[in-house]
């Protein structure tokens, strides 16, 4: 069963990956980084697919694409920026560890699944809008009717839910 | 006073989440100066970020849960 989810996902990914592709190189504006965001997504994805039941692979696997190029970009900017006046600014920051490197274990993505699954219902609504839609705090906050500043707490109290449930192992 | 050494990394894990947060809804050019003095300031700073941003990256991995409704 979960063999022929994994095979499913990745089926749909070859299909839609120029597609995907082009999703990541409209956020990067580069090819060769969409190309390893990319070949990043399929690894981590094929791991996903291990783990979870994906309801719409298509949409996921957009939703993911662009989650790590976004992730991508914001980490190539940085650490440029982070280096800069550095030494004679040709420091390479090539011991920095780029997240989108990182292998995702899959106990750890279950972990994390469960702990989100586990979050009160404004908690968990707070956080996916956030976290996967994207969304802004002054949108979150008008959705559920809430202060900017209790979006902020809810959202912080989901993270480290997610951090004390990776911590008990 | 043993705890005081844990509310200090406490702290230190909030403010690393606070800007993991802040970066996902997009940093000016003042704020990223500002971050980027904050993980200077301490090795541990850097250390908290990377956790926590290694963190973001895992919950950005799990598929959206079910409509309520459902």
């Amino acid at each position: 069963m979960i063999v022929e989810e994994q095979i499913e996902l990745s089926e749909v990914f070859m299909a839609h990956r120029s597609q995907l592709r082009w999703a990541a190189l409209k956020i990067l504006g580069n090819p060769e980084r969409a190309e390893d965001v990319v070949q990043d997504a399929y690894l981590k994805v094929s791991e996903a697919a291990a783990v979870f039941h994906v309801k719409q692979p298509v949409a996921y696997l957009f939703q993911m694409v662009r989650n790590l190029a976004i992730d991508h970009h914001r980490r190539i900017s940085f650490e440029l920026n982070l280096f800069e006046g550095e030494d004679d600014g040709l420091h390479v920051p090539s011991h920095i560890g780029m997240p989108e490197a990182t292998v995702i274990g899959r106990e750890h993505l279950k972990l994390v699944a469960k702990a989100i699954s586990e979050l009160p219902e404004r908690t968990r609504r707070a956080f996916e809008l956030h976290r996967l839609e994207g969304q802004t705090h002054r949108a979150i906050a008008a959705e559920l009717a809430i202060s900017t500043s209790l979006v902020n707490i809810l959202i912080h109290e989901a993270i480290d839910h997610c951090r004390a449930a990776l911590q008990s192992t | 006073m043993a705890n005081s050494e844990d509310q200090d990394s406490e702290q230190v894990w909030h403010t690393a989440v606070e800007w993991v947060i802040r970066e996902h809804e997009s940093l000016s050019p003042v704020e990223r100066e500002e971050l980027i003095g904050w993980l200077n300031t301490n090795p541990a700073h850097r250390k908290a970020y990377d956790d926590a941003s290694r963190l973001w990256l895992i919950t950005g991995l799990v598929p959206p849960s079910e409509p309520a409704d459902d």
